[in-house]
């Protein structure tokens, strides 16, 4: 009873199965690109707030990888006077959690997209005031000053 | 204030009203200073009464008025006092002066007798100022009741007349109240068609229902304060601005609502009033408020004000995205709109921090509990 309790929670869902999780979870979400067992491409709109904008974004799962999430509209903007925006990757995508927060056996859907939408409304905030308020590694930086 | 639960939904007055309820937080008098107010009139009160004291006699009773009494107080900008009205009622009619001046003295000159009141006194047209740095300006005004009027009408000394002029601050305060309570008429309304429904109920507090009028006049005063901050001469009163919202307002549970519709309707009366809006005092129907729009240019100034205010204040709810909301209040509303974002952000943090919050399908964050999905915990990473 209590291995095939942790077999069931260390399991990996397969990509069809996280494809039905999103579609019944967000079904403003759409499967652009499905290779099977390889890699699965949602694109779909996301309002973090009422107040906010609505952004399309690219969400993107390999096989083995964590999901990866792009915005691709409205085009992401640096805060006059910041050098960079915050916690973002290099390649442009979201940093959205730290090792261990996310594995195969979670639902994109019950994870990343909940996440994106935090860190999109926390990305306004920072663009209106100057403070990222979500918190996160790196808080050394100057977007993470508090009072 | 009802400390706001960020339980939006996909409405953006939801998240709007939750903005709006934090600058009026930043606006008005703290709880604390409220009390300090209290307590400093308090030993106002007894110091006039006490034995030895030349006004006891005529048996003085201290309470607040304007802005103080009606919950509707704004921090003026560019200093941190707050302006607080208490009326000195003395239960003698005027007759007993000599002259309005006398009783005004009579107030000056005990207060004087105070070695602390005496150095922060200052005297004005219609009061007698206790200026407590850094907390308040107390504005102490004597009155007579209205022995002819009754209803809790008053006079009040005028220095520059010489003579005494008409007020009915317990009238008015009870007026704007009532106004108020439209708002509970339509949250009951709202309530039975839900209930018939079998929805569930929204969590609103009575008191912030009522308040909705309040915020919306301190909103109002707070743009007139930034708008005329280098012509404060056109600026139009505090109880003009008062009571014409009171007059518009048709009971909205909405701060937002409630603006929208208080500025399409006064703009319609500035289009339909010619040659000029008159707002008269409610408790007083002979008193015009707005007596200083006789001077055609501080009018012509309100109506442009006004006017370009309903603009700006419509494509401020029509906009999108936090920081172009932001931008486009703090146009309006000054300094406070920025950190009326940033402590809805904390909030929001903080909610996150507990699991508290869930994510509607359209992607919108709340705390309403059992919609959408939960958010799991997660740290932002990267550079």
């Amino acid at each position: 009873m209590g291995s095939s309790r942790r077999f069931a929670r260390q399991r990996r869902f397969t990509l069809d199965e996280q494809a039905y999780r999103m579609s019944v979870a967000w079904p403003g979400l759409r499967v652009t690109r499905k290779q099977r067992q390889s890699e699965i491409v949602w694109v779909g709109e996301i309002q973090p707030t009422p107040l906010s904008e609505n952004y399309t974004v690219s969400i993107r799962l390999c096989q083995r990888w964590c999901p990866e999430v792009r915005v691709l509209h409205p085009r992401l903007k640096v805060r006059e006077g910041a050098p960079t925006l915050p916690h973002l990757n290099t390649d442009g995508s979201l940093c959205l959690h730290v090792e261990g927060e996310w594995h195969s056996g979670l639902f994109v859907a019950e994870t990343t997209v909940p996440w994106a939408s935090a860190w999109l409304y926390f990305y306004e905030v920072w663009s209106a005031t100057g403070w990222w308020l979500g918190g996160g590694t790196h808080p050394e930086k100057p977007e993470h000053r508090s009072e | 204030m009802a400390a706001p639960a960020l339980f939006f939904t996909d409405d953006p007055h939801s998240q709007m009203d939750d903005l709006l309820w934090r600058i009026c937080d930043e606006l008005q008098l703290s709880p604390a200073r409220y009390q300090q107010a209290v307590e400093r009139y308090e030993a106002v009160c007894h110091w006039l009464e006490a034995n030895g004291s030349a006004v006891a006699s005529f048996r003085p009773s201290l309470y607040p008025q304007g802005s103080m009494r009606i919950g509707t107080t704004v921090k003026p900008i560019g200093h941190d006092e707050h302006d607080l009205d208490f009326v000195c009622e003395v239960k003698a009619p005027s007759t007993t002066f000599s002259s309005p001046l006398q009783l005004l003295q009579l107030i000056e000159a005990r207060l004087r007798e105070h070695n602390a009141y005496a150095s922060i006194i200052e005297v004005k047209n219609r009061c007698v100022r206790l200026n407590y740095a850094n907390e308040f300006h107390m504005d102490i005004l004597p009155a007579c009741p209205d022995t002819n009027s009754g209803g809790g009408c008053l006079v009040v000394p005028d220095r520059q007349s010489r003579w005494w002029k008409p007020s009915n601050p317990k009238g008015y305060a009870d007026w704007f109240e009532q106004r108020c309570e439209l708002a509970t008429q339509v949250y009951m309304a709202e309530r039975a068609r839900i209930l018939a429904k079998a929805e569930p109920v929204p969590a609103q507090e009575s008191a912030a229902q009522k308040a909705t009028l309040k915020r919306t006049v301190q909103l109002l005063k707070r743009w007139r304060d930034v708008r005329c901050e280098k012509r404060p001469n056109v600026a139009p009163i505090s109880m003009v601005l008062t009571t014409l919202a009171a007059y518009t307002y048709e009971g909205q549970l909405s701060v937002s609502e409630s603006m929208s519709c208080i500025l399409a309707k006064i703009v319609g009366l500035t289009e339909f009033s010619k040659p000029r809006i008159y707002v008269l005092n409610p408790a007083n129907r002979q008193e015009d408020l707005s007596e200083r729009w006789e001077d055609p240019v501080e009018y012509a100034a309100f109506v442009m004000g006004i006017r370009e205010l309903n603009g700006l204040w419509a494509k401020a709810i029509a906009t999108a995205g936090v920081q172009n909301v932001g931008m486009a209040l703090e146009t309006l509303f000054g300094e406070p709109v920025r950190v009326a974002v940033r402590k809805q952000a904390s909030h929001l943090q903080e909610l996150r921090a507990k699991s508290a919050l869930r994510v509607r399908p359209t992607g919108v964050i709340t705390a309403v509990p059992a919609v959408g999905i939960a958010m799991r915990s997660n740290t932002f990473h990267g550079k």
